[in-house]
């Protein structure tokens, strides 16, 4: 038996580096805790066909999306700033701006690390809906957790309190388990830590 | 002659969908949410290496 509910995929639009992890796993376990699936540009092998045209795909597939810009600085290595993520933004406005009826109704959050802090570097976005997580991995959930219900289709969803317990619980254990598969956690590539988490929330297990 | 019919055993209530937009259901929590399968394949693990470690992990915390 099939469902007919609007398609749950999740854009994610974030960095995948060691100092934003906390705030990244935060952010997918809430996605898929809330029944919906993270979707999310790393989640592309390169093979053939250029990447731009798979990320353009994948947002075209996803009705929803989470864009964190709060890491735009300087990479300490190169110098230079990192535009992948208001790029990918860019596409996503853009997609909902000149797609089809479809690609109009795409809705999506915006992060940041503080509120307003955008204005210096991404004024244009001025209007969206921009929230703050304040670099707390309890804030992050909590601001998905409510993006995720407002587009859930009348759904119920668990409270930011109950998702947050879950969390806690599962970063707690996440290390035993990657033990368990001799693997340190930073190895875990999203797929990885998508199926991981699904797998963990799974009734029954 | 009867014909023997192989019983399947189901794996989900009646109420839960074997696919939601093209995405399979791996069960429903208690709170009735319906937790996804990925779409892709893990790279590091496979899914019964990865059911097996989630089960040792909470039969070594419930002991």
């Amino acid at each position: 038996m099939a469902d007919a509910s609007p398609a749950p995929s999740v854009f994610i639009n974030c960095p995948f580096d060691p100092d934003y992890r906390p705030l990244f796993e935060a952010m997918v376990f809430t996605v898929a805790r809330c029944g919906f699936a993270p979707r999310c540009a790393m989640e592309i092998v390169d093979g053939a066909g250029t990447r731009i045209d798979k990320i353009m795909d994948l947002i075209g597939k996803c009705p929803l999306g989470i864009h964190d810009i709060s890491r735009t600085g300087l990479d300490r290595g190169s110098g230079l700033p990192r535009f992948n993520m208001p790029f990918e933004l860019g596409l996503f406005l853009g997609a909902r701006r000149f797609g089809n009826r479809h690609q109009k109704a795409k809705n999506c959050l915006i992060l940041d690390s503080e509120s307003y802090r955008y204005q210096q570097f991404l004024s244009d976005i001025a209007g969206q809906d921009i929230g703050a997580h304040r670099n707390d991995p309890g804030v992050m959930i909590t601001k998905v957790r409510d993006f995720l219900r407002s587009h859930s289709g009348g759904r119920m969803l668990p409270g930011g309190s109950v998702i947050k317990r879950d969390f806690d619980r599962f970063a707690m254990e996440k290390p035993a388990i990657c033990d368990a598969l001799e693997l340190d956690t930073g190895e875990l590539t999203f797929v990885d830590f998508v199926t991981l988490v699904a797998y963990y929330l799974k009734p029954d297990n | 002659m009867t014909q023997k019919t192989k019983q399947k055993k189901p794996i989900r209530n009646g109420k839960t969908p074997a696919t939601v937009a093209g995405y399979r259901v791996l069960g429903e929590t208690r709170d009735g949410v319906r937790i996804l399968a990925p779409k892709g394949k893990p790279q590091s693990f496979t899914v019964p290496e990865l059911k097996k470690a989630i089960r040792s992990v909470r039969a070594g915390k419930a002991a």
